[in-house]
Parts: C-alpha cells; sequence; structure tokens
C-alpha cells in the first residue's frame, strides 16, 4: 500500500542527507528525503578540504563513511576521488592552490602534472572566467608548491547563441542534450591545444553528464580535462548533486523538495510525524526513524534544544539524555552555529546516523 | 617639484568643496588625500541631509545653517541628493512636551514642516510603529556622499585643480614662521613627493590634530564614534527621525536601495581601529525596533563605523559627545599660533560642508589679495544629462540601468555609450544589484577617469558595486577581472587586491549575530577562503 | 510588517533559481529568475523604474521557488513585474483574452460545435496569427456544453467535498468532473461540482493582477461558505489547485478579511491524488482494480510539483495491477497555458518541451498521463503519443474497461 509513511526519513539534501539516505536504501528500506534547497556543499566547491579532514580525525569509522559514500558517487555516475593521506594541490577561484582530500573527479583532474603542459581554456563571451589571469596565476603559483607544470592561456568560442554574456547553465544544459554541440565543442578544443597534455576547463561539462559520458568527450577532444571552479553557480558541484539524487531515486529513495519541515512530533512508541510546509495545509509524512541533517534548519525544528549528541547519533536534550530512540542528527547542525564543519564531519555523520536509523527501524508495531 | 597657490590636506566632504570653490575663484590648488575619496567620517556617516529638525530645540543657529545648506545643496547637486523628505515621528515612548516645543521651534525658524496624525504618517511610512502618536513633515534628504565629494572634486579638476589620492602628508615644510610646502608619501607605491605652495588648509577631519601636530600646532579634535547598521533592503521611503532629543538609533535613512540605522555616540580616541561590539549592535537593534517595529526581523547586511570629529576648545573639554556643537571652526593659525601660510577648518557635518569650505576660502581668498566672492552656492556642480544622451541611452541600455548610469556619470555617460555602441558585450551588467555595466566598470578604471581608482574599494564608491546583499562576493571577483583585463593590474596584483577587497568586505559583515547574511558570508568564505590564506601568507603587499 | 515584507532578505543571490529556469537554458537573452525576481523587487522598492520586456517570458512554473534553499518567493516577484508591465497594444488586446478562460469558456459554449468549426478553420488561424499573434500551430481544445448534473441525493453522512473544475474541465471536459464525482464516490466522499469562476491563474500570467484580485474574491466567497457548511474543496487541475493553496492568499494580503478567507481556503484545499494518497496512509484506500494491462508513462506538470506532494498520482496509478509506469521527470512541458500559444514565444515552447518528448520517445508508452490540460496539450503536439488524465485512468481501473 502506497503512503506517506516511510521507514526513514531524511530531512535535507547536503552531503549528509544524501549520504544518509544511501545508507538507509542500502539496507532496502523505504526511504524519502524531504529537502528545500540541494545542499550547501552545490553552492560551494563540492569537495573536502585535507585541514577538514584532518579536524574530522582519521578514524576507521571516517574512512567507512567516505568509503561509502565514494561507492555511492561512483554508482551514480559522479565518482568522487580522494587522497586522504596528503590531500592534493587543486586550483582555486583566484588562481592559487590549495590541499583537497576529496573531490569529484572532474574537479580531481585539474590538479598540476609534473613537467607537463596544461592549456587554460576560456569561453569567449564568459566573462566569469578569464584564462590569461588563471594561466598567469597557476604558473606564479605552481612554482611556489613545487610543480614544474606549465599553464598556456587559449579561448575557444561557440557558433551557438549561449548569450551575452555566454551563460555556463546554457552551455552545461546544451552538453546534456545535445550531441552535435558536443562534437563542435570537442573540435574546438582538439585545435585550440594541440600539444598540451592535457586540458583546465571552467566547470561547464553538463549538468547530469555521468563520468562515462564526459570520459567519452575527453576521448573525443584528445586528452584529459580538468574542471576549475568559478562563482556560483558550480556546475560540478550542482552535477554532483543532480547525479546523487538521481541514483537515490533509482534506489528508490522518494523525494520531497521545495518546502521545509516546520514541525516534527515524536510519540514514544510510533512512528515521528513530520509536518511539511507545503502550500495551502501542511502535509504530513511518518517515518519509523527520522533523520536530521538539514543544518540550522534542523538545531531549530529541536527548538534550539540540541545540547549535541550521543554515540548513537541520537540528539540531547540539555540534561544529557537522548530525545528520542528514533531520531538521529547527521552534519553542520551539530557544529553550535560556527560555521562550516566541512563536508568530512557531513560525510561521517550522515553515513552512521542513516545506518543507525535504518537498524533502528521495526522496533514499533503498528506500521 | 609640483607647485601650486594650496594644498588642502583631507579630501572628504570639505577638502572637495574648498577645492571646487577655490578653483571658481581662480586659486590654483592641489588636494591630498591619505586613503581614497570620502575616507573619513564623510564616507561613514548616514549620508543625512540635514532638514535641521535634529537642531530647531537645541540649536537655532544650526538649524538655520541646515535649511538654507539643505536647498543650496539640491539645487547645485541634485544628481548626489534622494530629496524624498523626511518624518520626524513621536512614538509611543516619546515625550509629548519635546514633540510641541520641536513644532513650535521649527515655525518660528521656517522648516516648512507639516504636522500629521498617526493615520497620516502611517500612510506615508507604513512600517512605523501602530502606536505613533502623529508625525512632522521636514525637507531631509540622503546624500551619496561618494558622489558628493566626487562631484566637487571633478567639478574642480574641469577647472585646472588636482588632486591625488593614496597620498599621505608626511611633513610640512616650515621656514621663517611660515607654511612653504608639504611633502607626501605615495601610500601604495611608497614614492615621496613634495609640493610647494603659498597656503596649506588642513581639512583632515578626525586627522586633523595629528596633521596640525606636523606644523607643531595644537588643535585638539574629539574622536567620537558612531556605528552604522545597514539593512538589506529599503523598509522607509523617506528619512525617519524620532522626535526627542537626539539619541541612539534614532534615525533611519534610505539610500539608494539600502536603508542605514543609527548611530551610536561613543568617544574614542582618535579616528583609527574603529570597531563594533555585539552589545552595541544590540542597542542599536532594540532601538531601531521602536522606530520601525519587525526591524531586528530584517536582514542586516554590513555595520560600518566613523567618527564624528568634534572641535573641542579647553573650555568644553568635559562636555559628553553629542553635547559639544556640531558646529565648526575656523582656526586661523597665524593669527593663533603665529604660522602664516596654515589655517584647519574643523568640525561641522556634511550638510554644511559648503558653508564651511566657503569660510574656509573667503580667509584664503583674502591672505592671498584674491577678490572674489563665494559663488558656490549658486554655481551648479554638474550639467543636467541632456535630452538626446537620455534617448541614447535608453536605446542601448534597460530603464534601470538608465537610470543609475546617469545619475552616477552625467554627461560623462556619453563615453560608456561609445564603449557600448562599438562593443556590445559592454552591456552586460557585472554588479546586479547597482546595474553596473562592464562598459562603466571599464570607464571607471580607464583613464578618461578624472577620478581616478586603484582598488576594487574605490570602483565601489564610484559605482556602489559590491554594496548589495552580496557585499562583493561576486561582483567584486567580476571587477577583479576588468581591472586585470583593461591592464590596471598583473593576474598577481589582481588576486592580491581581491583578497584585500574581500576581506575588508567580510570585515563588516563579521560582527553581524543572526540573519541571513550570516549564510551569505559563509557562501562567501567558501568561496574565497583559501585564497585569502594563500595571499596573506605569501608575503605580497596588503594594498588598500 | 508584512512577512512577505522580507522575503527578500531570504536570496543569497546563490543563482540556483537560474539553473533550473526552462526558459534560461533555451533562451539566449532571457536575464532569467534571479534578476526578473528578487533583483527588480529590491530595485522597485528603490523607486527605481524597472520593466522589462522579459517578464513575459516567466512561465509562472515555480519551478524557481522550489528550489531555492531560502525560500524566496522568486515567482510572485515576477508577478508584481509582469503586472506592472506595459504591453505593444497587440499583445495587449491578445492577452486580455488568454486572461480570461472563463469568459472565453461562456462565450464559446453557446454553440459549441460553432466555435469549434470556427477555430480549426485555416483562414481563421491564419487571420488571428495576423492580427493578434496566436500561433496557427496549435490546436485549441474543443469546447463542449456542460451536461446538466444530479443533485447529491444520498451519502450525506459521508465526508463532503466541492470540486472545483477549473475552466479546462468546465468548458472542455465536462465529463471528467462526472469522473471525478465517480472516484470520489468510490473511496466514501460525497462530492458537489462547483459552478466557479475561473481560478486566476491565467490572469496573473498576463500580467492582469487587477483581475486575478476580483476573481479571488469571487471565488473566496463561495469557497469560504462551502468550508464554513463543512465541505473540503478538491481540485484536479494542479494549477487551480496551486492557485487556491497560495495564489488567494498573496493576491489579497492587503485585504485582512479577505485574507482570513483565503487562510480557509488553503487550508481545506486538497489535490485529488494528495487526498486519494492521504487515504492510502489510513488504509482506506479503495483498491478494488481491475488488471489493467497497460504501459504508461507519467509527467508530473509544474505546478503539481509546486504543491509540494510528493507524486501520488504516479504512486496510485502503479497500485493498479497490469500497470507499468515511468515517471518521466523530464522537466517543464513548455506550455505553460496560454504561453504556448502566442505566436512570439512558440518556438521557446517547443525548445523547452524536448527533453520531455525526447523521454516520451524513450519510455514508448501507450499513453502519458498528466493531470494538466496544456500540458497535454503539448505532449500531444510534440510527440505522436496520445494522453490521459489520471482520473480517466483510475476510473478505468475500478470499472475494468481496456479502451479509451
Amino acid at each position: 500500500m502506497e503512503s506517506n509513511r516511510y521507514d526513514v526519513v531524511v530531512v535535507g539534501a547536503g552531503i549528509a542527507g544524501l549520504t544518509a539516505a544511501g545508507a538507509a536504501a542500502h539496507q532496502n528500506l523505504k526511504v524519502a528525503l524531504v529537502a528545500t534547497g540541494p545542499g550547501s556543499f552545490v553552492l560551494g566547491t563540492s569537495s573536502v578540504k585535507a585541514h577538514e579532514l584532518l579536524e574530522a580525525g582519521q578514524t576507521h569509522e571516517l574512512s567507512e563513511a567516505i568509503a561509502f559514500c565514494r561507492e555511492m558517487a561512483r554508482l551514480a555516475g559522479c565518482p568522487l576521488e580522494e587522497d586522504a593521506a596528503d590531500g592534493r594541490w587543486l586550483p582555486t577561484l583566484l588562481g592559487a592552490f590549495q590541499r583537497v582530500a576529496l573531490a569529484p573527479r572532474a574537479l580531481w583532474q585539474a590538479a598540476p602534472r609534473e613537467g607537463a603542459s596544461a592549456a587554460v581554456v576560456g569561453i569567449h563571451g564568459l566573462t566569469t572566467f578569464d584564462e590569461n589571469f588563471m594561466a598567469d596565476r597557476l604558473n606564479e603559483n605552481a612554482r611556489r608548491i613545487g610543480s614544474s607544470c606549465i599553464y598556456t592561456a587559449h579561448q575557444i568560442s561557440f557558433t551557438r547563441d549561449f548569450g551575452i554574456p555566454v551563460s555556463s547553465v546554457r552551455v552545461a544544459k546544451c552538453f546534456d542534450r545535445d550531441p552535435s554541440f558536443r562534437a563542435e565543442f570537442a573540435s574546438a578544443l582538439r585545435k585550440a591545444v594541440s600539444g598540451a597534455q592535457y586540458i583546465l576547463l571552467p566547470g561547464l561539462l553538463g549538468m547530469n553528464s555521468s563520468a562515462q559520458q564526459i570520459a567519452e568527450f575527453e576521448r573525443e577532444v584528445g586528452c584529459a580535462i580538468g574542471e576549475l571552479p568559478t562563482l556560483p553557480p558550480s556546475i560540478p558541484s550542482l552535477r554532483l548533486s543532480q547525479r546523487l539524487e538521481g541514483y537515490l531515486r533509482r534506489a528508490g529513495v522518494e523525494f520531497f523538495r521545495g518546502y521545509p519541515v516546520e514541525q516534527i512530533e515524536i510519540h514514544e512508541d510510533s512512528p515521528i510525524r513530520l509536518q511539511v510546509a507545503s502550500p495551502g495545509h501542511p502535509m504530513i509524512l511518518r517515518g519509523e526513524s527520522v533523520v536530521l541533517a538539514s543544518g540550522q534548519h534542523s538545531a531549530s525544528l529541536l527548538g534550539g534544544q540540541c545540547a549535541g549528541r550521543d554515540q548513537q547519533m541520537h540528539p540531547l536534550t540539555a540534561a544529557g539524555s537522548a530525545m528520542a530512540q528514533n531520531l538521529f542528527v547527521a552534519g553542520s547542525l551539530l557544529d553550535n552555529g560556527s560555521g562550516n564543519s566541512g563536508e568530512a564531519i557531513e560525510i561521517l555523520t550522515g553515513y552512521r546516523a542513516g545506518t543507525l536509523a535504518a537498524a533502528t527501524r521495526g522496533c514499533y508495531a503498528g506500521r | 617639484m609640483e607647485s601650486t597657490q594650496v594644498v588642502i590636506i583631507g579630501g572628504g566632504a570639505t577638502g572637495a568643496g574648498i577645492l571646487w570653490d577655490l578653483s571658481l575663484r581662480g586659486i590654483s590648488a592641489t588636494l591630498l588625500e591619505q586613503g581614497d575619496i570620502a575616507n573619513g567620517a564623510t564616507g561613514r556617516c548616514h549620508g543625512l541631509l540635514h532638514s535641521g529638525g535634529r537642531y530647531v530645540v537645541k540649536d537655532a543657529e544650526a538649524a538655520r545653517e541646515c535649511v538654507s545648506e539643505n536647498r543650496i545643496i539640491k539645487a547645485i547637486a541634485p544628481h548626489c541628493v534622494e530629496a524624498v523628505g523626511g518624518l520626524f515621528v513621536q512614538c509611543a515612548e516619546d515625550d509629548p512636551a519635546y514633540f510641541e516645543k520641536w513644532w513650535s521651534a521649527a515655525e518660528t525658524i521656517g522648516l516648512g514642516s507639516k504636522r500629521l496624525s498617526a493615520e497620516e504618517a502611517r500612510a506615508l511610512e507604513p512600517n512605523v510603529g501602530k502606536d505613533i502618536r502623529g508625525a512632522f513633515t521636514s525637507e531631509d534628504g540622503h546624500v551619496d556622499v561618494f558622489r558628493l565629494v566626487l562631484a566637487n572634486l571633478e567639478a574642480a579638476v574641469g577647472r585646472g585643480a588636482r588632486f591625488h589620492t593614496y597620498s599621505k602628508v608626511t611633513s610640512i615644510r616650515i621656514t621663517d614662521g611660515r607654511a612653504r610646502g608639504v611633502h607626501y608619501r605615495d601610500t601604495r607605491t611608497g614614492e615621496e613627493h613634495e609640493i610647494a605652495c603659498e597656503m596649506i588648509i588642513n581639512a583632515s577631519g578626525g586627522w586633523a590634530q595629528s596633521v596640525a601636530a606636523l606644523a607643531g600646532i595644537e588643535v585638539p579634535v574629539r574622536c567620537d564614534k558612531g556605528s552604522l547598521l545597514v539593512l538589506n533592503h529599503r523598509l522607509n521611503t523617506r528619512i525617519i527621525n524620532r522626535c526627542r532629543k537626539p539619541g541612539d538609533a534614532d534615525l533611519l535613512v534610505p539610500a539608494g536601495p539600502v536603508c542605514i540605522l543609527g548611530t551610536s555616540s561613543i568617544q574614542m580616541p582618535g579616528p583609527e581601529g574603529l570597531t563594533v561590539s555585539p552589545e552595541e549592535i544590540d542597542h542599536l537593534l532594540e532601538l531601531g525596533d521602536e522606530l520601525i517595529p519587525g526591524l531586528r526581523e530584517a536582514r542586516l547586511m554590513r555595520i560600518f563605523c566613523g567618527v564624528r570629529p568634534l572641535y573641542v576648545p579647553k573650555a568644553k573639554g568635559g562636555a559628553g559627545g553629542r553635547e559639544i556643537s556640531r558646529g565648526y571652526a575656523l582656526l586661523d593659525h597665524e593669527a593663533q599660533d603665529g604660522l602664516s601660510g596654515f589655517i584647519s577648518i574643523v568640525g561641522g557635518k556634511l550638510t554644511t560642508y559648503r558653508l564651511m569650505a566657503a569660510v574656509t576660502c573667503d580667509c584664503v581668498a583674502k591672505k592671498l589679495g584674491v577678490n572674489v566672492e563665494c559663488t558656490t552656492d549658486k554655481v551648479p556642480l554638474r550639467p543636467a544629462v541632456d535630452q538626446s544622451t537620455h534617448q541614447r541611452s535608453l536605446h542601448s541600455l534597460p530603464q534601470a540601468v538608465t537610470e543609475k548610469i546617469e545619475t552616477r556619470l552625467g554627461q560623462a555617460v556619453n563615453h560608456v555609450l561609445d564603449a557600448i555602441e562599438a562593443h556590445p558585450e559592454l552591456a552586460e551588467i557585472v554588479c546586479e544589484c547597482e546595474m553596473v555595466t562592464r562598459g562603466e566598470l571599464e570607464y571607471v578604471l580607464g583613464k578618461s577617469n578624472p577620478s581616478p581608482t586603484q582598488t576594487i574599494a574605490d570602483i565601489g564608491r564610484r559605482t556602489r558595486l559590491g554594496y548589495g546583499p552580496c557585499q562583493g562576493t561576486f561582483c567584486g571577483y567580476k571587477a577583479m577581472l576588468a581591472g586585470f583585463q583593461t591592464d590596471h593590474w598583473t593576474a598577481s596584483e589582481a588576486a592580491t587586491e581581491f583578497s584585500a577587497y574581500i576581506h575588508e568586505r567580510w570585515k563588516g559583515q563579521s560582527f553581524i549575530q543572526q540573519g541571513k547574511q550570516l549564510d551569505q558570508l559563509s557562501l562567501s568564505h567558501d568561496l574565497y577562503g583559501a585564497d585569502v590564506e594563500v595571499c596573506a601568507n605569501s608575503g605580497e603587499q596588503d594594498g588598500k | 510588517m508584512r512577512a512577505d515584507d522580507f522575503a527578500i532578505d531570504n536570496c543569497l543571490k546563490c543563482s540556483i533559481c537560474n539553473t533550473v529556469c526552462p526558459v534560461l537554458s533555451v533562451h539566449p537573452q532571457y536575464p532569467g529568475p534571479k534578476q526578473l525576481g528578487p533583483e527588480m523587487e529590491r530595485l522597485r522598492r528603490e523607486g527605481i523604474h524597472t520593466d522589462s520586456k522579459w517578464v513575459e517570458y516567466c512561465l509562472g512554473c515555480h519551478r524557481c521557488d522550489v528550489v531555492c534553499p531560502n525560500q524566496v518567493p522568486v515567482s510572485e516577484m515576477i508577478a508584481v513585474a509582469k503586472a506592472e508591465h506595459v504591453k505593444t497594444p497587440v499583445h495587449q488586446l491578445r492577452d486580455w483574452w488568454f486572461a480570461r478562460p472563463g469568459l472565453l469558456g461562456e462565450l464559446s459554449t453557446i454553440v459549441p460545435s460553432v466555435t469549434n468549426f470556427g477555430l480549426s478553420m485555416k483562414p481563421a488561424r491564419a487571420l488571428m496569427s495576423k492580427l493578434i499573434q496566436i500561433t496557427p500551430e496549435r490546436k485549441f481544445p474543443a469546447y463542449t456544453k456542460p451536461s446538466p448534473r444530479k443533485a447529491e441525493t444520498n451519502g450525506k453522512e459521508r465526508p463532503q467535498f466541492v470540486f472545483f473544475p477549473g475552466c479546462f474541465i468546465r468548458y472542455n471536459r465536462p465529463d471528467l468532473a462526472e469522473k471525478v464525482v465517480n472516484l470520489m464516490d468510490r473511496n466514501g466522499f460525497g462530492t458537489e461540482v462547483a459552478a466557479t469562476d475561473c481560478c486566476g491563474v491565467p490572469a496573473v500570467a498576463n500580467g492582469a493582477a487587477d483581475l486575478a484580485r476580483s476573481l479571488a474574491r469571487t471565488n473566496i466567497k463561495a469557497l469560504a461558505a462551502q468550508v464554513d457548511a463543512g465541505r473540503r474543496i478538491v481540485t484536479t487541475c494542479s494549477s487551480c489547485g496551486h492557485m487556491l493553496k497560495t495564489g488567494f492568499g498573496s493576491l489579497l494580503s492587503e485585504d485582512k478579511e479577505l485574507a482570513e478567507g483565503a487562510r480557509k481556503v488553503a487550508d481545506n484545499t486538497f489535490d485529488l491524488a494528495e487526498l486519494l494518497m492521504m487515504q492510502s496512509d489510513e488504509g482506506k484506500l479503495n483498491t478494488d482494480f481491475q488488471k489493467t494491462d497497460v504501459h504508461l508513462a507519467y509527467h508530473a506538470p509544474c505546478h503539481q510539483k509546486s504543491q509540494g506532494t510528493g507524486r501520488p498520482w504516479y504512486h496510485l496509478l502503479g497500485q493498479v495491477p497490469g500497470v507499468s509506469i515511468d515517471d518521466l521527470d523530464a522537466g517543464c512541458c513548455g506550455m505553460s497555458g496560454t504561453f504556448g500559444f502566442k505566436e512570439e514565444k512558440y518556438d521557446v515552447s517547443m525548445a523547452i518541451g524536448q527533453d520531455l518528448f525526447a523521454s516520451v520517445r524513450a519510455s514508448d508508452p501507450q499513453f502519458v498521463v498528466t493531470e494538466c490540460a496544456t500540458c497535454q496539450m503539448q505532449i500531444e503536439h510534440g510527440t505522436a503519443v496520445n494522453t490521459m488524465h489520471p482520473v480517466e485512468v483510475l476510473l478505468q481501473a475500478y470499472e475494468g474497461r481496456n479502451s479509451k
């Protein structure tokens, strides 16, 4: 019988929420995910900085969580690459380098390569990116980190009208839909960068493209391509979010998008009742277990009373007791408002909360 | 070595006003400002063009000055003024006796106010409290302080005057009891320069004391800090004053798309190193909430502070910040300190800048034997945009952009339109909150701009780029790229400049405790956090 | 202060709204919801003139609202801009009619056969194209005289609903109203079909804010009275449903008394599928379905997604034994009510629909099922596949017939 009753309901579609939903769905349960936006990892750079990993502590649990998240991303067609030990130097918006521990493959490939020449390619009319600026800066900063990679600047133009200025959203969507555009794009790149070992581009290679499709594109071009971070909207980040969502949908997770949970009702021996602020009267979702992973919004749902969590990922009252046995918290709400705890914590806590939530299901009668 | 008749130290409203006035009298002058235009109090105030209403009860003379200067400034610089008018609102907690006192004083002085019932006041300003008792109208307005200073400077340059920003006076050359020149240093390059002159005017506001000290003279200036809160969108159409004895947070000024709440009054040791405390912010918000209920829920976008430089002659040393007269003082150091060729103009407020300049220039003209009267009250700072230019703008640009660019550039918009007609991609809107096109950006960065820019913040002052909700996170980056593309900066300089810029923008948001600006700031940190660190650590010079 | 006064503060300029806007991705000059919504609103508050012809291209699909991480009511702000927008005289004339499907319906159903014949004639369409820029590419839906309804006689003790049909069902497919009553009956509800005015969505879309407000007033008076009499409201046209749940409130927020009525209506309006899903939650859904072997593809209209109720039709139809159903999930169809009929917007409309058409072809269903009338028109226009209303499918599953 179809209904709005679920084994696990996850609140929040950031990396914590998506990982939690994935972990619960992995147990073949009926999972729902309710969220407003795409999560703050999309607004930023969808990567885990090396120092965040260090701060999170190199535990076995964290490795397990990251491995799970990576596997999920791989199956979703948007693999995440990792270097937990030192992190990899990846370019920043200002052409410097920072150590990154985990990032989508397309961004990962932008790392400097020893003894190589990299072509930094801009698009005529895409004014939020300047290939000369980027190439100059990367050359300067590559020396600083002791890399011998050489960057040269190039520009290509498209025959298609993507607006003045060119919108990265239009280009990315066209990349997804139109094989003839991809062919034109590949050909332009081939012509512009003969001689370079690999190419760096602002993130444009599709909003929903799979790793396979990107690899195909790279083959057409004839060399590897790394994507560079840009001003929002970050196409590679959106791609990760879309692919993960697509994967989770195919795995049976039901998405409720657009409206926040405005109230949660916890009852001792029955499922948790979530009231979603949909237009008109609220919509009710019921979850045997619920994972709250929507950052500060989750904190306010708990009435600002959450004083941390226990080992079982239950939120704690000020007195130190778990608020409920079937309620879990994950992600940046555990930060106590001091800002981004970093994606590593999101992944770890999301994984743990999702797994524990899945294990708790079935404790109550009255499904 | 440069030589001129007068050197003006200080590029705020007063200094700029003096430069213009002198140029109209045919006296050659050069202005030196250690930072960018309006670096001190001028650039850090509400931008209130007083109607006089805030002085009617306590200081009739100041009120009269305001009435007269208000009219003059609206006539000579209409493009700098939002002549939206104001209200003096009586809140439930305010003293009714003061309200009546205000009314009779206003009538006596001739403010031109009308008395409104509470309903009438709320009809004009729906966001004031339900329990207000009534209000008076006033001729208050909002001045874009940067535009006003620029208008004076550019008009003066048009008549042969000169000015240098990022030029800090390091010493004053005195021989035989006469000031004959200044040494100054370019704060960005470190280069030293000298100017020979007949007269030096110390118009440096909060720094008047330290500048005077260079000449071995004591000019006691009290630095009184006021903090101001910028709210993301306009809650009011008119200036809203609280009709009571002037105190904290009793003024909400609409300023372009935002509104500014303030202010406080806290004595400081000097004009620099200003910070604001969470208690101060909380206090201001609480009071602001009395004026406009629900204001606490509005998005606080930025906090800044400035000092009122108050002239404190020894006799009044003990009085509090608001008690000391906001009147100004012209100090003829030849007469009072035996140093000729040096005068200081101190105190005052933005609204009376022109008057202060006039008084100063009268003195200077007399000393230089130039027999020309002041005409700044009659000569417009800039010609109005003519119809054909306006039609040209409407043809090439969306309506909203036209309104803004014409206000900012006047007839000079033709330069931008020429560029856009040749290269249509220059019509791209780079700062969407303030409708700044790429064409305008390149003009401001370029050589034909009479007021050269060195930093992204300078661009901001001339165009309001970065003054919207994103606080430069997006448009500042694009401006940086534009500066690189027009060879203003090398890639390395551009990156350093942007890091310094965004770091400053962050500072203005760092004391905000709650609300959406925190999310905005978090996004900005996420994008640039690593870079700001890298540039800080790379040992490159922190340009301002 | 009004709560919506501060909604503009929520915008972080992240541009996520731009990434889901169907028009931005196909039209190179369309500025996008971020600029036409919160940025123009901020300038309006400053007193700057901000008219832009691009507001006409906003579909009102609400995808920007749904994706915004901070619930900025982007499309509402664009609707304000639409109301202030000045159109060319030709478009003004045309859009005056488009804003009034209720009026068009009344006139067209006087002698529906004549209307239908006239609207299908090539010369007539050529003239419409030339004079008021209605594209000749599209078929108008056929008008039908409504059949008189027998009053509800039994089951007064059952929960009672009033069905808000919307102009399409009222003037083009009155049989669907009967089917809704039938479905509701099978699930233990009594339903009365209301003779209502247009919900006002086309009025808002075409910038006729005053008309929308007056329609809202009429509808609220009637519907609030129904709610007071103990009935709840059910819709199946997702645009009408969205309007009843949200639009009345924002159009009438200045008027305290009506705002109260609007709230009442919003609280008591249910999409039919949503209602049946709630029954399913309680284990009360009538699952007495006959086996129905058919391969279907479901398209969720934008205004269904914006109601935030998940995808109940997809799940309900999936419960019918024998039904195989794909969730197309391929974005906006591009029709957006009257938008796709406008000649100058036809190409944009079709460009937007391409992803959906491709998805339909890939699914290769016997029918595409969707509850939005104009989505149906667009899908039939852009693919070779016939469409059905989910109500028809479900009823057939109950009744056991295998043909349309």
